[in-house]
């Protein structure tokens, strides 16, 4: 698992998908090098998208 | 208004994939900066061995005078958007970036342009370095540079 503690800069947002958020955030950063941008959104968003529904953005 | 997606999963007969409503886009700035500077350097190192000095070449003894302001170096990197309204998305760009330095105001000001434009709902990102994947309505996506930053503007919802 990562080290690290994660900080939410802004958010309007339940406090259990925040740390949804969070939590497959630092998946992500588990699976992928940090240098692959792209691979972290995709595996967020779609992640987001199955567990919340669809349309959810990732950058 | 019918949508689409760009790729088609291999085991789906291309002929009997249905129009999608959404199309997948994902884009990452630092990557292709990095493959660009590459370039660049290629292209440079050939115009140095390919236009040697010659008198033809000199510079004419009045020059004319270079503009205040160097104009901006777009460079259109992924776009499923009309030219039309690709080019009002660069020169509202351009002009965001002459009105704000910090990159969150630019983006805002991107945005509500369009909104106000095209109608809701878009959305924009604006950077030096950082990767997407996003979703978005066929016909309304762009992503582009201007000088050293990259500008997403997509709409969805």
């Amino acid at each position: 698992m990562l080290e690290g503690k994660a900080v939410i800069g802004e958010t309007d947002m339940l406090q259990t998908m925040q740390q949804d958020a969070t939590d497959l955030a630092s998946k992500a950063l588990d699976f992928f090098d940090v240098t692959e941008a792209i691979e972290i959104a995709r595996f967020i968003k779609k992640e987001f998208d199955r567990m919340h529904g669809p349309g959810w953005q990732c950058m | 208004m019918l949508l689409r997606r760009r790729r088609f999963d291999k085991t789906t007969p291309l002929a009997t994939a249905l129009p999608q409503k959404l199309t997948h886009h994902q884009s990452s700035f630092r990557e292709t900066e990095r493959k660009m500077s590459e370039d660049a350097k290629k292209n440079i190192a050939g115009a140095l061995t390919a236009r040697p000095n010659s008198d033809d070449q000199k510079p004419s003894p009045l020059p004319s005078p270079a503009p205040a302001v160097p104009p901006k170096k777009v460079i259109i990197k992924s776009a499923d958007m009309i030219p039309d309204m690709q080019k009002e998305a660069v020169d509202i760009a351009v002009a965001a970036f002459e009105k704000y330095n910090v990159e969150k105001d630019v983006a805002e000001q991107i945005k509500k342009e369009f909104d106000k434009r095209h109608g809701p709902t878009w959305h924009c990102i604006v950077g030096r370095n950082f990767g997407s994947y996003v979703t978005h309505e066929t016909n309304h996506f762009v992503y582009f540079y201007l000088d050293q930053k990259a500008v997403l503007l997509f709409k969805s919802g």
